[in-house]
């Protein structure tokens, strides 16, 4: 008799700590599949997006990072690192994504790395894409701390679908003495863009003349000397010019400057040379014609430059 | 007025950028007569002027996110400079950028460090540091060790709670 009991209350104990393991490895996923560890969460509309830790696509032996949208939102996980003032700072990561949409039809928004509350981010990634690496390069500037993002959207649009991210870097670089600036000419040779105003639409076609592009190279030539007279050889410039023939098509506007073509509107054309990751500074020569560029009127030029006589 | 003052009151122009590449317009006028980008002996010995100053306007924003003093680039009237006829604004531009620029007993101008703060390129990370981004456990040991600090830091979380509830 003793013997029985002896024997049930092994075999109940042994279920007893079975069934311990059994809830205590189901409480341990449940940590796993939540734990962000150091990194905050947020998100542009609450309970849009989903946060987890994923087990089964993954690109190392962690578990990757996962943001599911399943409406349009603008969701990341961020952490507070500190850094030293004036320092060039590398963030990367390995990234897959999965039917990732953006809300706006142009846009720069998808599965990046960006800084919280800043529009400094890194090349996005859409739609459905393996694995692969994404980079973000950033000075620290003047501050001593930074909010790091692993984001799926950006500071200007909302996404839906589902970001992996994987093998979260951070490297500290060192800081350029280098004076010497590296600049890039964009001459656009063509523009082609539709304006709508007061639902009114007008095409307006224009090209620059040889002579205007001779114009800019022989200034382009002039600016090495001037940049170093001026600054009494503090700095200096190299340069290259890239003529482009492929028209803009969009242009920007705003009440102090008219009409101008921002890096947005270009972007699409200038970013496989900005890729190569060399230029320190970039001038975008235009030719907007009549109807957008008023040569007599206030918003003719920058503020500040000669009009009279020229 | 001081800088900082005049930073205040002045329109701060910080120009364009594209990934934190300074990004400016040379917008060319219609009248193929002009001579504004056109070196001419008579007229213009300057041409290259409008590159000049987008350029310079880019050093103006880097230097307010950096934290640098310096005056407005637009208000060389202010400091008693002015445009000149073949020159333009070439004696400013000259004392802007090697702070020279003579006011209420001091020079001012960019910060000569200004030059060197340019966008941030691979070849700066040639012998980088890596720092801990991810802490993610690689063993049962560190593992354990943030289960423990997972708990700690969330009993310390509670206990601050009920702090601030009382």
């Amino acid at each position: 008799m003793r013997k029985k009991k002896g024997t049930a209350s092994k075999i109940f104990n042994i279920l007893f700590i079975v069934a311990v393991c059994i809830a205590l490895k189901f409480i341990y996923d449940i940590y796993k599949e939540n734990n962000f560890g150091d990194f905050s969460k947020a998100e542009y509309i609450a309970n849009i997006s989903e946060f987890k830790r994923d087990n089964q696509i993954k690109e190392n032996k962690h578990d990757s990072y996962r943001i599911t949208s399943k409406d349009f939102n603008d969701a990341m996980f961020y952490k507070k690192v500190s850094v030293t003032p004036n320092t060039p700072y590398r963030v990367s990561c390995m990234v897959k994504t999965k039917n990732v949409e953006t809300q706006k039809n142009v846009s720069n928004a998808g599965a990046g790395i960006c800084i919280a509350d800043t529009t400094e981010c890194s090349n996005t990634v859409q739609g459905t894409q393996d694995w692969q690496k994404i980079e973000f390069l950033f000075n620290s500037k003047n501050r001593t701390e930074v909010e790091i993002g692993f984001r799926l959207g950006s500071y200007a649009d909302n996404c839906k679908g589902t970001a992996w991210f994987s093998d979260l870097q951070l490297e500290v670089g060192s800081e350029s003495q280098d004076t010497n600036w590296n600049m890039v000419c964009f001459i656009f040779r063509n523009l082609d863009v539709t304006i709508e105003e007061d639902g009114e639409e007008t095409r307006i076609q224009e090209s620059m003349t040889e002579l205007d592009v001779s114009y800019m190279k022989d200034n382009m030539e002039r600016l090495k000397d001037s940049f170093k007279q001026l600054s009494n050889y503090q700095m200096t410039m190299e340069y290259e010019i890239i003529e482009i023939t492929e028209p803009i098509t969009a242009v920007s506007y705003d009440e102090e400057n008219g009409y101008y073509v921002s890096s947005s509107d270009v972007a699409h054309i200038i970013e496989p040379y900005v890729q190569q990751e060399k230029y320190d500074y970039i001038y975008a020569a235009i030719k907007l014609g009549e109807y957008l560029h008023d040569d007599s009127g206030n918003k003719s030029t920058w503020i500040g430059l000669r009009r009279n006589g020229l | 007025m001081t800088i900082q003052e005049t930073k205040a009151h002045g329109l701060v122009c910080g120009g364009m950028d594209y990934k934190d590449i300074g990004f400016s317009n040379i917008r060319l006028p219609n009248d193929e007569g002009s001579y504004i980008y056109k070196y001419d002996i008579e007229r213009n010995l300057f041409p290259e002027e409008t590159f000049i100053h987008e350029f310079l306007h880019t050093l103006e924003r880097i230097s307010r996110e950096y934290g640098l003093d310096y005056p407005l680039l637009h208000d060389y009237e202010m400091y008693g400079y002015k445009v000149e006829y073949k020159t333009g604004l070439r004696d400013w531009y000259h004392d802007f950028m090697t702070k020279n620029i003579q006011y209420n007993g001091e020079n001012i101008g960019l910060n000569s460090a200004v030059y060197k703060m340019k966008p941030v390129h691979p070849n700066a990370f040639q012998y980088s540091m890596k720092l801990g981004l991810d802490n993610d456990p690689d063993n049962i040991i560190e593992e354990i060790r943030l289960i423990i600090k997972t708990i700690m830091n969330s009993t310390k979380y509670w206990q601050r709670s009920e702090t601030t509830d009382t």
